[in-house]
């Protein structure tokens, strides 16, 4: 959007994404300072946060998750409320920190949002924060729609720095990326000087974890006993229902909406916006009384769990109810185990729960649709840009592994140079799990040789990347004698999440420039010959990694051309054009198999049927130039001029 | 159609047709005529090629979760033909609308030979068969008479108002694009905007 000036917005209901309503809620809490590492669903947070609010907010994009939260963590030592943003796999990667900081407390309010993407729908797992959270002794609220998050984001902030201790808002995918009406309050004025009072402190060390521990748990008491009351949680009580849904986050809004779509028995429902820690009063006295419980959250059975746990606490009383979600390991649950939640899903939840009926739909519709589904529509795989630099690259290595003939393979990382896991980068990734990991298992399948083995190894991957956590990887491979291929897909941002800024981009979010790190500096400085090489030139380029994977070492291999997508939105589009020279394209005659469209791969290539012949989309080409190089008939051309180009 | 209080409307097409920040506008529209608003979506793949789809719920009652339930889609706003089909299929029913740009945006993977085209005269037709009304329009040319591509998710919001399948008025959509555009995008936009009205009526 161009405008997302929160200045400017009207007081009264505005229609803002969950994101946006989470800047806004810390802005109105008076947050000084955020820091985080971008990563779906999360990414816009920051952006909104730093749109006008230099002044108000420092606001930096750090080199991963971790550094992130402990530099917010500094701010809120220092006073200052602080705000920390990531995805879940960055939650993950915190849980170090959060375990000793979750014992030494905070000073000004301080806020994690960790945002979940359940079903795994930009992300290669499903992780539930609230889990690590819980591991972690770090209390929780889970919004169920954008006004509720500002809300949250807001008194988040408050019970932080009455209690001391670091509070975290669950979001999900579907929350931070959809809009909703969202009422806007005043900004505070802009307070506070920051200083740490060093009289107090602030470390866990072995002689310090028993008292600590002692004082964290008193807290999270005193939270939890606060959180029985909290208008967060709310319980519906029918009067005479034998069946209790509990539900938390997004799941609240489908329960109560599927509920008007369905013939539901008599049902009480609560509705859990604490998970952690959990309310267990509130929760027994909602299940009092009742034969059935079921449960709707988004990822984990954490809920459910904590239920059945209370459930034997109803036990004296002679009654237990039968409490009904994801289920346990090895049981069919009336919800899958995994997947998010919709009201499609909490339709067929109450379904099997209760054995309502679901509305259905006109049946011959039905029976076409699902043929079709089947059968009969193409599903769109995913592909790099039009003149991305990674399509290049890949060509590259695809090229140079083929002339090796040794089984070569790559060992691939998380970015948008992943999907070399399909065919856009030519299926040439064969391992591929979390950022660094690609790097980290170079390390180690280049130390088997005297186990027979004989395959080379490429790892790869993106600048972003690199410095989030590759580097560690890279230096153990390089000390350890780990022989292999490194290979930077260096486009120069952070391109799959959004275009931030990383340590080699050269500018930042709030306007201006900083020092760039070179990746070239420090893999020479770690002792690897590193070569820097231009994408475009890819015979040069096929040669240069050939020659590189008979080496008997480690060796570096940079490819560096900015994101095409970003260079654009920059710079405008080339002035260049490329264009298919219809009397030079052979057509099927030519026996290229369609190179430029069947081969090569590029959205922008494409094939008119009505003729027979390859053209150039002029909307999607971005003219890189890679078709006009590799075409065997030379029948694309590449122009300086506005001429040219074919268009059906 | 299942009787509810809201009006569902799915924006459909391709990563970088605009689908975002059509359901944005149209959000927004909606909500100066009265109506409450809900967008749901998800991206971050969008870019690269895949399907996308919004979903824009309005309603004079309280606040509704974001995603429509299969078979309760009132109008399917297609960006692209073949991912009209598919939402049509996944969550509308005999009732469900369906405003659709005609030029396809050929899957990389139907170009490249992995997976057997389904011609674009095959997906209308089987609109046509699905749905109780389609309107189809040539929204990419429109888009390029109204100044490019990138035009064609205003077109098709265009198409949207002017097949008057939902109680909107184009009235009011001047100042909506004045709120999120500078001077110069915001003209082009209400010019395909228009173009699209127009297209929808004749």
């Amino acid at each position: 959007m161009a405008n997302t000036s929160f200045e400017s917005r009207r007081p009264a209901a505005t229609l803002l994404m969950g994101n946006a309503a989470i800047a806004r809620g810390a802005l109105e809490a008076g947050v000084r300072f955020a820091a985080g590492y971008p990563g779906n669903p999360s990414s816009e947070i920051l952006g909104f946060l730093s749109n006008d609010t230099a002044d108000r907010v420092y606001v930096e994009w750090s080199i991963n998750e971790p550094v992130a939260m402990e530099a917010a963590a500094a701010a809120s030592l220092a006073g200052l409320r602080s705000l920390v943003t990531m995805k879940h796999n960055g939650v993950a990667l915190c849980v170090d920190f959060m375990y000793a900081f979750s014992l030494t407390g905070c000073r000004g309010g301080m806020v994690l949002i960790a945002c979940d993407d359940p079903g795994a729908m930009t992300s290669s797992v499903e992780i539930d924060s609230r889990s690590l959270a819980a591991l972690t002794r770090l209390p929780v609220l889970e919004p169920s729609n954008p006004q509720e998050a500002k809300e949250m984001v807001r008194q988040a902030f408050d019970l932080s720095e009455e209690m001391g201790i670091m509070v975290i808002v669950r979001m999900v995918t579907r929350l931070c990326h959809g809009h909703g009406e969202v009422e806007c309050g005043p900004l505070p004025p802009v307070s506070a000087a920051a200083h740490f009072d060093v009289s107090r402190p602030c470390s866990a060390a072995p002689n310090q974890f028993l008292p600590l521990t002692r004082a964290a748990l008193k807290k999270l008491t005193a939270i939890q006993e606060r959180f029985e009351l909290s208008p967060f949680n709310a319980l519906h009580e029918e009067p005479g229902a034998d069946v209790l849904v509990v539900a938390s986050g997004l799941g609240w809004m489908y329960a109560r909406e599927s509920a008007g779509a369905v013939a539901l028995p008599p049902a009480s429902f609560l509705k859990i916006g604490t998970p952690y820690p959990f309310p267990d009063r509130l929760a027994i006295q909602a299940m009092r009384g009742k034969r059935c419980v079921l449960v709707l959250e988004e990822t984990d059975p954490w809920i459910e769990e904590r239920l059945k746990i209370l459930a034997s606490d109803l036990a004296a009383e002679g009654h237990v109810p039968v409490v009904l979600g994801r289920g346990r390991l090895g049981e069919t649950g009336v919800l899958e185990r995994h997947g998010e939640l919709s009201n499609d899903v909490v339709r067929r939840a109450y379904q099997r729960a209760f054995g309502v009926e679901l509305p259905q739909r006109c049946q011959s519709f039905s029976e076409r649709a699902s043929q079709l589904l089947e059968g009969t529509l193409p599903v769109r795989q995913l592909s790099f840009c039009a003149g991305c630099s990674h399509r290049e690259t890949y060509w590259a290595i695809k090229a140079a592994l083929a002339l090796d003939g040794r089984d070569g393979f790559v060992s691939g990382d998380i970015g948008c140079y992943g999907l070399a896991t399909g065919p856009t980068g030519y299926n040439l990734i064969k391992a591929q799990h979390c950022m660094g990991s690609g790097t980290g298992m170079l390390s180690g399948f280049g130390k088997l040789e005297q186990f027979g083995w004989q395959q080379p190894v490429i790892a790869v991957c993106g600048d972003s990347t690199f410095f989030h956590s590759v580097i560690p990887a890279l230096i153990n491979a390089r000390i350890n004698g780990s022989r292999g291929l490194f290979v930077l897909l260096d486009n120069t941002v952070t391109a799959m999440t959004g275009m931030q800024p990383n340590p080699g981009s050269g500018f930042q979010m709030q306007g201006g420039g900083r020092p760039t790190v070179a990746p070239e500096a420090i893999t020479r400085a770690i002792g690897l010959p590193t070569e820097v090489l231009d994408p475009t030139r890819i015979d040069d380029n096929i040669a240069t990694l050939f020659h590189l994977l008979q080496k008997p070492d480690l060796s570096v291999a940079i490819f560096r051309r900015p994101c095409v997508i970003h260079a654009t939105r920059r710079h405008g589009r080339p002035a260049e054009r490329v264009w298919v020279e219809q009397e030079a394209c052979w057509g099927d005659a030519c026996g290229c198999n369609r190179f430029c469209v069947r081969v090569l791969g590029c959205p922008a290539n494409k094939w008119d049927e009505g003729i027979g012949k390859a053209y150039v989309d002029m909307d999607t080409c971005s003219a890189c130039g890679l078709c006009v190089s590799l075409c065997p008939s030379g029948a694309i051309r590449r122009a300086a001029s506005q001429d040219g180009g074919n268009q059906p | 159609m299942t009787e509810t209080a809201a009006m569902n409307v799915l924006i459909t097409g391709v990563g970088g047709q605009g689908n975002v920040v059509a359901a944005h506008l149209l959000g927004v529209l909606a909500q100066r005529q009265g109506y409450r608003a809900v967008v749901g979506e998800m991206y971050g793949l969008s870019q690269r090629g895949g399907s996308v789809v919004s979903h824009v719920r309005l309603t004079l009652g309280e606040t509704l979760p974001p995603l429509v339930s299969q078979g309760e889609a009132h109008v399917i706003v297609g960006l692209e033909p073949l991912e009209a089909l598919r939402q049509l299929c996944l969550l509308g029913d005999r009732g469900t609308r369906v405003v659709v740009n005609s030029h396809p945006e050929v899957p990389l993977n139907v170009m490249t030979g992995r997976t057997p085209a389904m011609p674009v005269h095959a997906i209308l037709l089987e609109l046509r068969a699905l749905s109780s009304s389609v309107t189809i329009l040539d929204g990419l040319r429109l888009a390029h008479q109204a100044g490019g591509a990138k035009t064609l998710n205003l077109v098709m919001l265009g198409a949207l108002i002017g097949s008057g399948y939902l109680p909107l008025q184009a009235a009011g959509m001047a100042g909506v694009l004045a709120g999120e555009f500078d001077t110069d995008k915001a003209a082009m936009n209400m010019t395909a905007f228009e173009a699209g009205i127009a297209a929808a009526k004749a």
